[in-house]
């Protein structure tokens, strides 16, 4: 049996799970939710890098995504920042959907599955 | 030893399907005729996984999970029926189906699904 190696780990979630060659993201938000859908965005994706990093990973690696927005009006920002940040030759399986989120004021949160090196 | 990640029809947000470790992570599939109804969608939305399934060297009976967004619950029971006429009733995955808007107000069904080879 291959072991399971947890990262930031708290009483209800952990950041990131580690098994069997891929590591699972939780779902990230922006601490900084006053600014728009790329703005946030931005800030996800560098959460996920650093996440990815701890776990042996990084974004050409990436696996599949999910990502939810609270309003399908608020995915062309979501895209440009994801387009400018996504390894161009490696993108991930994507589903964007909108759904009520963890405050009002959160407009994206992303969830990844990666493959560790 | 690192394992080859091969990604199929990648484009600059997305790659249709991934493939890692001998799973197939697939994205988020939409019908092709927006104006076809729950179950039309949906039967057009099964055709393409199955030839992406096709494409990695697997098939229907060795899908693992499964998410359905579907825009309104009550659309359910005309997805499910599209589901079960195609599901292989001996491998059925693991499924959650949730109540989404999708990527446009007439998309009905969307599938994410991860599969073996």
């Amino acid at each position: 049996m291959s072991n399971i190696t947890r990262h930031q780990s708290n009483s209800r979630l952990s950041r990131a799970v580690v098994h069997n060659g891929v590591v699972y993201l939780a779902g990230t938000t922006a601490d900084n939710c006053t600014v728009s859908s790329k703005g946030q965005t931005e800030e996800i994706l560098g959460k996920i890098d650093a996440l990815l990093k701890l776990a042996g990973s990084d974004k050409s690696r990436l696996l599949s995504a999910v990502v939810y927005v609270a309003d399908m009006r608020v995915k062309p920002g979501m895209d440009e920042a994801w387009m400018k940040w996504i390894d161009p030759k490696n993108p991930p399986a994507r589903a964007t959907v909108e759904t009520r989120l963890g405050t009002p004021e959160t407009l994206v949160e992303i969830m990844v599955t990666a493959a560790v090196q | 030893m690192s394992k080859e990640i091969v990604r199929y029809d990648p484009d600059q947000r997305l790659s249709d399907m991934v493939e890692y470790d001998g799973r197939l992570y697939l994205a988020g599939q939409v019908g092709e005729d927006n104006k076809a109804d729950a179950k039309g969608q949906t039967a057009s939305i099964l055709r393409q996984i199955d030839k992406l399934l096709a494409r990695g060297g697997s098939d229907k009976s060795k899908i693992l999970s499964a998410v359905v967004y579907v825009a309104d619950m009550r659309l359910k029971p005309k997805m499910d029926e599209a589901w079960m006429e195609w599901m292989d009733p001996k491998s059925s995955p693991a499924r959650a189906t949730v109540e989404a808007r999708l990527g446009s107000a007439d998309t009905l069904v969307e599938i994410m699904c991860v599969a073996a080879k």
